[in-house]
């Protein structure tokens, strides 16, 4: 059982590019021990973050390029996303005020809460005219 | 995904199975508002969602989840979500979902707290398979 694995792919900014992540995803899952519950909760977080990333920093502008590189190591889950679009950080921007009750809690804006929820650390820079995030998560058990 | 809708006197019993991502969301939130004109608007009051078959949902599929809690509550009518498996129910408790509206193991359970005429006509429907 690999207990350090790395895979990478880049892929223009298109309504796509969450499908390409889901099939890296899958590939990464395929080569070392990744239990069921883990899968799924990076299949969201991918989708999360693609999906912000698409329709706020990039404006689904296919002209511009995705990377996404999945690591393992030790237990720890490590995304680290980048794109060439203009300056975003996806952690700066508004998100839901959990603390409403029904009636007035706002539809959407969970996108990023949910990232931020299902992993362990965030970060993000900008440099050389990119987008850079990692995401990490340490799972208990991989298998 | 896949959706079925049974119907239980006052109450839609709708059966989410698969996963629910930004590439069907929309189709989920379409089911939702159909039940709405068709159903909610006329007889209907309460919402039972069952996740059992659910793998996950993403922020695209909570949007049709609270739009349909939202809608469902100012028409003094409800909505439960039954059976969600753990990842479900760690997105529903992240985005504090679980405060919002009621989350229960099983369908029974669900109808007899929304509605016992549901529950009676449910029960009565099983007892006849």
């Amino acid at each position: 059982m690999n207990t350090s694995h790395h895979v990478s792919a880049n892929f223009p900014a298109e309504p796509n590019a969450i499908t390409h992540a889901n099939e890296l995803l899958e590939h990464f899952a395929r080569n070392i021990c990744l239990n069921d519950k883990a899968i799924k909760e990076l299949l969201i977080v991918l989708d999360e973050l693609l999906s912000n990333a698409l329709k706020y920093g990039l404006k689904q502008d296919s002209q511009k390029q995705i990377e996404l590189e999945l690591s393992l190591d030790d237990k720890v889950v490590k995304i680290k996303y980048s794109d060439d679009g203009p300056e975003f950080n996806p952690f700066n921007t508004d998100t839901a005020d959990l603390s409403l009750p029904l009636e007035q809690r706002q539809i959407g804006g969970l996108g990023i809460t949910l990232v931020i929820g299902l992993t362990d650390s965030q970060t993000y820079k900008r440099e050389k005219n990119r987008n850079f995030i990692t995401l990490t998560r340490k799972y208990d058990s991989i298998c | 995904m896949n959706i079925s809708t049974d119907y239980l006197n006052d109450t839609a019993l709708v059966r989410v199975t698969g996963r629910v991502d930004h590439s069907n969301a929309r189709d989920f939130e379409t089911e939702l508002e159909n039940l709405q004109h068709n159903f909610f608007n006329e007889s209907g009051k309460h919402l039972l969602v069952d996740f059992t078959g659910l793998e996950f949902i993403t922020s695209a599929g909570l949007r049709g989840l609270l739009f349909a809690a939202k809608t469902l509550k100012a028409q003094s009518g409800s909505m439960v979500i039954v059976n969600p498996n753990s990842t479900v129910l760690e997105v529903l408790k992240i985005s504090r979902f679980d405060l919002l509206f009621p989350i229960m193991e099983n369908i029974e359970e669900a109808l007899k707290e929304i509605s016992p005429t549901a529950y009676e006509t449910h029960i009565s429907q099983q007892q006849q398979i």
